[in-house]
Order: structure tokens, then sequence, then C-alpha cells
């Protein structure tokens, strides 16, 4: 008999009887599992190595972190746009995790793939009846549920707070939904360009370099840097400004503040533009809908990469 | 004892860019069989077994197991192969328990039957005390065996092992080793060494595979008879110190007969000497004497060589 101690993260399960012969059974049933269930089991072995990796943990901690100091200033009597108290908290919060969120998703998605390729990870798991597809599924799953799900729990227990303490803030839900919705798609933008990335790179210290570089690139395309050096260059004004509203940190900062008030300056030049180009509701549609495009087709690109030389089509 | 080919491997070419890895490999692996699939660094083996276990797809050519073409059917192909990678990777934060019911689960296995298999393939292996340690904290030997463990957890007709025995120490060696032997008496093994004695013990047919071809399929005794009715003579030839092993060679493998000449090795005390493998259809000492001493050098040794596995090997690796 052996013993299985409760540390084990998966539930304690009845231990194995050991009154069995020394050699393998010949009458084992098996069945080859539906794709559903091997995506499950492997998006749970990828939530099992990044719980353990710590990925959780400190998505939880960044998170905490931002909404923490918020709480602090938030709960001041001064207002933001006219918001006070929670609903100034959130603004701030969605504001602040646009800026937070490509960094903690880059580097929790840049080397997963590079690392599982180089530590011949793949090469067992692919010798398991399933596709490459099914683990690059169970892999987005795994590492949305690690950067979203901290997020969510933290914003639905405002949400509940908020309602609690103080019901006649009408403006906290819809705060809330906004700051979740751009949130879920910044994080898929960014998800989407780590795991692209960990798909094209073939080690994992370039993959840490080109992650570096897009998020250098978010930073550089944001509005006031780009524009100052594309102006400089003469470059005409709205191919400034669409170029840097291709940033997904530009497109949802966009979204976040299109949410409160549309026509506000603290849109900044570039929100502004769009915002007079498209109008409001369409400004807000695109700040929302941008980010999750280029991860969705950042995705694609890197399930392609990540299914190219598999045996099975 | 062995019958009908459980695995066909017929011209498989994989091409990494302008680079060819396997240059039409051809073999068959018979049901009930321990296959050793041997040859240096960069000859083809680890290739030819990813492709096996359609990891890798092939560029031409085409792989059958068990009548089944692996790359129209790979799902069903996987599910009836176990396999160990040569570097084992496992997840070392994961318990070994946690592991193998992961690896359960995946293979389709019945629910009831997981911890049954699980317990049986804990006892093969020896793995029984270690159920509930972390894989990260075992020794290379029994991390071996968990990668063993879950190759054989769902009782496949074949198992794949990419040098099982690589890293082990002496003593962990020696029960690999039985472990591999015993497997071989309920499963289609195919096993990648260098290590000769390690195929001599455990295989009981061996292909040797050189820069990306099969130079070599058979028996040990085949092979050894193949090999055998060739004449394989050790000359030593006293050398100075200007003179270069390659002009020696060159010299040597121009008498007339000979079909291979390598160095071997130079001994500097009492007398520095070069030694050659020389490689002949016919008894040709008589020509060798003639040629050394035709070329003014000093003939210190010449003498037949028996065959063993490593002289088969070394003999049909190594080029003219």
């Amino acid at each position: 008999m052996y013993d299985v101690p409760h540390t084990s993260i998966w539930p304690l399960r009845q231990k194995p009887d050991a009154r069995v012969t020394p050699h393998p059974s010949q009458d084992v049933r098996m069945s080859l599992p539906s794709r559903r269930q091997r995506i499950a089991a492997l998006a749970r072995l990828e939530l099992t190595d990044s719980l353990r990796s710590r990925w959780l943990q400190f998505a939880a901690a960044v998170y905490i972190l931002v909404f923490g100091a918020f709480v602090w200033l938030g709960l001041r009597e001064s207002s933001v746009l006219g918001f006070t108290g929670l609903s100034r908290v959130v603004l701030n919060v969605a504001n602040a995790t646009v800026v937070a969120v490509p960094l903690v998703a880059l580097v929790a998605t840049c080397q997963s793939i590079a690392k599982a390729r180089t530590s011949g990870h793949l090469e067992l798991l692919f010798t398991q009846p399933t596709q490459r597809n099914d683990w690059f599924i169970g892999l987005l799953l795994a590492r949305l549920v690690v950067l979203l799900g901290p997020l969510v729990a933290l914003l639905a227990t405002t949400a509940v707070v908020g309602l609690v303490t103080t019901g006649q803030d009408a403006s906290l839900l819809p705060m809330v939904v906004h700051a979740l919705l751009v949130s879920t798609s910044l994080v898929l933008a960014y998800v989407g360009l780590g795991l692209l990335v960990s798909a094209i790179a073939q080690s994992l210290e370039r993959a840490v370099v080109y992650a570096l570089l897009v998020w250098l690139a978010s930073v550089a395309l944001h509005d006031f840097a780009l524009i100052g050096v594309l102006l400089q260059w003469h470059v005409p004004a709205p191919v400034v400004f669409a170029l840097a509203a291709m940033n997904p940190v530009e497109a949802a900062r966009l979204a976040v503040l299109a949410s409160v008030d549309p026509e506000l300056s603290v849109l900044g030049p570039v929100g502004f533009w769009i915002a007079n180009e498209l109008g409001a509701n369409l400004a807000y549609f695109f700040g929302l809908a941008w980010p999750a495009t280029v991860g969705i087709v950042s995705l694609l690109i890197a399930a392609r990469l990540v299914r190219k030389g598999d045996a099975v089509r | 004892m062995t019958s009908a080919a459980m695995i066909q491997v017929r011209d498989l070419v994989k091409t990494y860019g302008d680079k060819n890895a396997l240059n039409g490999v051809s073999f068959d692996a018979r049901a009930g069989e321990i296959l050793g699939l041997l040859g240096p660094n960069g000859a083809g083996k680890s290739t030819t077994m990813k492709i096996l276990t359609t990891y890798l797809s092939a560029t031409s050519g085409s792989v059958t197991v068990d009548g089944m073409d692996a790359a129209a059917n790979p799902l069903a192909v996987r599910a009836m192969l176990g396999y160990l990678p040569e570097s084992t990777p496992l997840y070392s934060d994961m318990a070994v328990y946690d592991y193998l019911l992961w690896c359960g689960e995946m293979r389709g296995l019945a629910r009831a039957d997981v911890r049954k298999r699980m317990a049986e393939v804990a006892r093969v292996v020896g793995l029984e005390n270690v159920m509930g340690q972390v894989i990260g904290t075992l020794s290379k030997g029994y991390k071996q065996r968990v990668g063993l463990a879950q190759a054989m957890l769902h009782n496949p007709k074949i198992l794949i092992l990419d040098e099982p025995t690589s890293g082990l120490d002496p003593n962990q060696i020696i029960e690999i080793r039985n472990l591999i032997r015993s497997l071989g008496q309920n499963h289609t093994l195919i096993l990648s060494s260098h290590n000769l004695a390690e195929v001599r013990q455990i295989c009981d047919r061996v292909v040797i595979i050189h820069q990306g071809a099969v130079v070599a399929d058979g028996t040990l005794d085949e092979l050894e008879g193949r090999v055998a009715s060739r004449h394989h003579l050790i000359v030593g030839v006293q050398t100075t110190p200007q003179q270069d092993a390659e002009a020696l060679r060159t010299l040597l493998a121009q008498t007339p007969g000979a079909v291979r000449v390598s160095f071997s090795h130079s001994s500097q005390a009492p007398v520095p000497t070069a030694f050659f493998d020389v490689e002949a259809d016919t008894d040709i000492r008589t020509a060798l004497f003639e040629r050394i001493r035709g070329a003014d050098l000093t003939l210190l040794e010449l003498r037949r060589k028996s065959l063993d596995l490593e002289g088969i090997f070394q003999s049909l690796t190594q080029s003219v």
C-alpha cells in the first residue's frame, strides 16, 4: 500500500487495492475520451501547473494591490468625472488594469508553449490520444482562468459590497460590467499575443525578449509617445491616430472612458479623434472589439503554429 | 515467440529544411519481440521513434501499426502505444499518484480500472513507496520508473523506449533492464540505445541506423554471421613523430582486397605504434605485410580480430 498525502491539490481518492498480480491485467476497459473530456483534462493539468507556478497568486496580488490603492484613495470625498466612492474606485481600477494587464498577461503566457516544447512535455503529451489543438485550447482556458479569475472575483465582490452598503449608487453595477468587459477583451488580446510569442520563439530567452518588445510597443504606441514621434516626421494626423488606435491598450482605455462620457477631453487626442469619427457608441464598441480581435487573430496564428507538424489533421 | 509484424516501417524520409534526417528507413517489429534501434548520435533513431509515436509526421514513407496506417489513424495508434522519451519530461511539481491518475484519464481508462492499474503498474516498476511523493523530489531512477509507469499504464500492445537507461547508476540500470526484459514477455517493445551490452542483454533483434538509413537488420547471431564472413584484422605499425595516422591509413587502404580501414588508436610506449582496424573480403595478411615492408615500415602486430557486437556496430557505422 502507498500513502497519498493530503497536500495533493487533487481531491483525496480511495487508495488503490494493492492485492493485485505483479503483471498487468489484460482486461483493462478503455475507450478514447471525448474531445471535451480531453480538453477538460488538459486544461486541469495546465491550471494545476499554473497554480503551482504561482501565476494565479501573482495576478491576484497585482489586482489586489491596484484595487487596495484605489479603495484607499477612492473612498475619500473627492470625485473623479463626477464619480465618488466605489464607482470611482472601479473606474480607477479599470484604468489601472488596462495598464497592468498587458505585462501580467505577457509574463504568464510568453514562455508557456516554448517551455513545453523545449522541456519535452509536448513530445510525451502528444503520444497520448489527443490533438495539439486540444492542448492549445486547454492551455488557453487555464491562462484565462488564472488571469481573469481574480479580477472577476474582485469586481464581483465590489459590486456586492457596493450594493449592500451603498444601494443608491446606480452607476456602480454598469461600471463593474464595463470594467469586466474591457478587462476580458484586453486579457484576450495579450494572452493571444503572449501565446503567439511563445509559439514563435525557439527558446525561452527569445520568448522573454519578444514579449518585452510587444510590451514596449504597447507602451510606445500609447498616445503621446507615438504622436510626438510621428508628428516630428510630419506624418498626417489621421494616420498617427489610426496607428495609435491599433494599440489594444489604447483601444481598451478608450472603451473604459467612453463608457463614462465620450465627450470628455480625458479621452486623449486619439480617443477624442475616434469618438469624433465613429460616434460615442461605435467608439465604445471599437474599444471593446479591437483588443478581442487582436487576441483572437493571434490565437489562431499561434494554434496554427502549434498544430504544424502534427500527424493529426 | 515472435509472429506477424506489429509495426511496419517503409521508406521513411524526414527532412528538416535541406537536411535529411531519415533517408528511406524500412524495418519491421514483430509482435512480442524486443527490437533494439542502434546507431551513433544523430543517426536518426529518435526521429524514427518520434514518427512511430506520431509525434512527428514523416516527409514521405509509411508506418503501419497493427495493420493501421499511423498517418491516417494517429489517435488510434497513440492509444495503442506507450512511450518513454529520452529525457523523461514529467511534471515535476505533481505527485506521482496525481500524474498517473491524470495519464489514466487521458488514456480513457474506465474509472474503476484506473486505480487498479495504477497499483499494478506501481508494483511492477517499483513505485509503491513513492506514489505520494512529488515527482521533482525523486531520483533519476525513480523518475525513469514514473516514465515507464505512464507508458504502460493503459497496458499498450507496443512500448517504445528511447534510451531508457541513460543517466542511471549501475544498480538502477540493472533494475530497469530486468524490468524491460520482463515487459517484453507481454509487449512488442522497441528501444533505442547506445549501449551495446544492454542491447545484447535485452533485445531479440537489432536494427542499426546510420546517417538516416538502415545499415543492418537482424538477430544478433545473424549480424555476427554476416560480418564474420569478412576478415577483420588489427594492424600495429611502428610510427615516427613525423608520420601521421591518415597517411598510414591510406597506405593500408590501398592493399588489394581491403574493404575498410580505420585508425583505431596509437600507443606511445614502449615503441610508438599506430593501430588500425582492417576489414577485407579475403585473408590479406600476406599482402599487408608486404605492403608495410615495401614502405620501409616496421610491422609490430598483425592479428585476426574476433567480432563482438561492438565490432559489428563499428564495422557497419564507420566509413572507409
